[in-house]
């Protein structure tokens, strides 16, 4: 009579076979011919196996789900580069107010004020080039 | 095949990288559908899982699949989910539609599936998890262990478990009918 025990042993043995983790030794193949068991539970893994393969459907690709992916990791990427611009301005935009009023605390604030005309002047000239660009990179021209 | 995509995606290619999400999905699918149970909340994994994947394409390093690569990342989700304590109620969208013309055979189907949905969401996650990696997508221990992060062993004592536990269940199940 073989003990309980072993069988418990041959069974876990069974299930890595039946996994295809590994073959069947001999040992364990000459413990099946002899014992009723372990044949059962043999048995039992392909009926429970049918049973459970009832349960894999096939899901159908969701084309429209993975163009949605895309197009959210874009908006997540457009996000952070907006945020990052606008700290960069902020950055910038104190850089350049500190200068100015250190420049002025020396003494300059006149040429300041010159600078800044000019300045707005160049901006002015310089508008229809700055919306032509912004129009070729939007795509405005095609 | 694989191996040229994932170059390819991880250089920036998005038609490779949407290539190789398209070639996966039903795997991903149909793991978070078995795992979760509820379909909404499936979709919800899949989805995340994908942006996951896109954003983090690059830091990819290809050791197996790219299918292992995306359950991973479902995986942390999902227990993520878990941990969150968002409950993850059955609401059996996944059943196959019954078939007017073939009625009584389509209700015997739809019993089948149900009883075995209900053995398989009553395991514990992590019991689900190793059973139906193992039974459904074929991985080995190893490729489990790395997935789950955790040891073979465990894996191995998971799976008999499992097992045994869907076995002794269905036993009951047709000794009760």
């Amino acid at each position: 009579m073989i003990m309980n025990k072993e069988c418990k042993r041959y069974k876990e043995e069974l299930l890595d076979v039946f996994y295809s983790e590994k073959n069947m030794d001999v040992d364990t193949e000459k413990h099946m011919s002899s014992c009723e068991d372990c044949q059962q539970y043999w048995e039992e893994l392909h009926d429970m196996k049918t049973e459970l393969d009832s349960l894999d459907i096939d899901e159908p690709i969701e084309y429209i789900k993975i163009a949605q992916a895309f197009e959210a990791v874009e908006n997540i990427k457009g996000k952070k580069k907006n945020t990052l611009s606008f700290i960069l301005f902020i950055v910038v935009s104190s850089l350049l107010l500190g200068l100015e009023f250190g420049l002025a605390f020396r003494g300059y604030g006149v040429q300041i004020l010159y600078l800044q005309l000019a300045l707005c002047m160049l901006s002015s000239i310089s508008l229809p080039i700055i919306i032509k660009m912004r129009s070729l990179k939007e795509g405005y021209n095609e | 095949m694989e191996g040229q995509l994932i170059d390819k995606a991880k250089k920036g290619d998005r038609k490779a990288l949407e290539k190789l999400l398209q070639s996966n999905y039903s795997i991903l699918k149909g793991y978070l559908i078995k795992l979760t149970n509820n379909r909404a909340v499936a979709d919800d994994i899949t989805q995340e899982t994908m942006m996951k994947a896109i954003i983090n394409i690059k830091k990819y390093k290809p050791t197996g699949k790219f299918s292992t690569w995306l359950i991973t990342i479902a995986t942390n989700l999902y227990r993520d989910m878990l941990r969150k304590d968002k409950r993850i109620e059955f609401d059996g969208d996944n059943i196959p539609k019954v078939d007017l013309n073939n009625l009584e055979e389509s209700v015997i189907i739809k019993t089948e599936i149900d009883k075995m949905k209900s053995i398989l969401s009553s395991l514990s996650e992590d019991k689900r998890m190793v059973v139906i990696l193992k039974h459904y997508y074929g991985y080995s221990y190893k490729e489990i262990a790395d997935i789950l992060n955790c040891p073979i062993g465990t894996v191995r004592s998971k799976l008999h478990y499992g097992i045994k536990e869907i076995k002794d269940k269905m036993e009951d199940v047709n000794d009760n009918e």
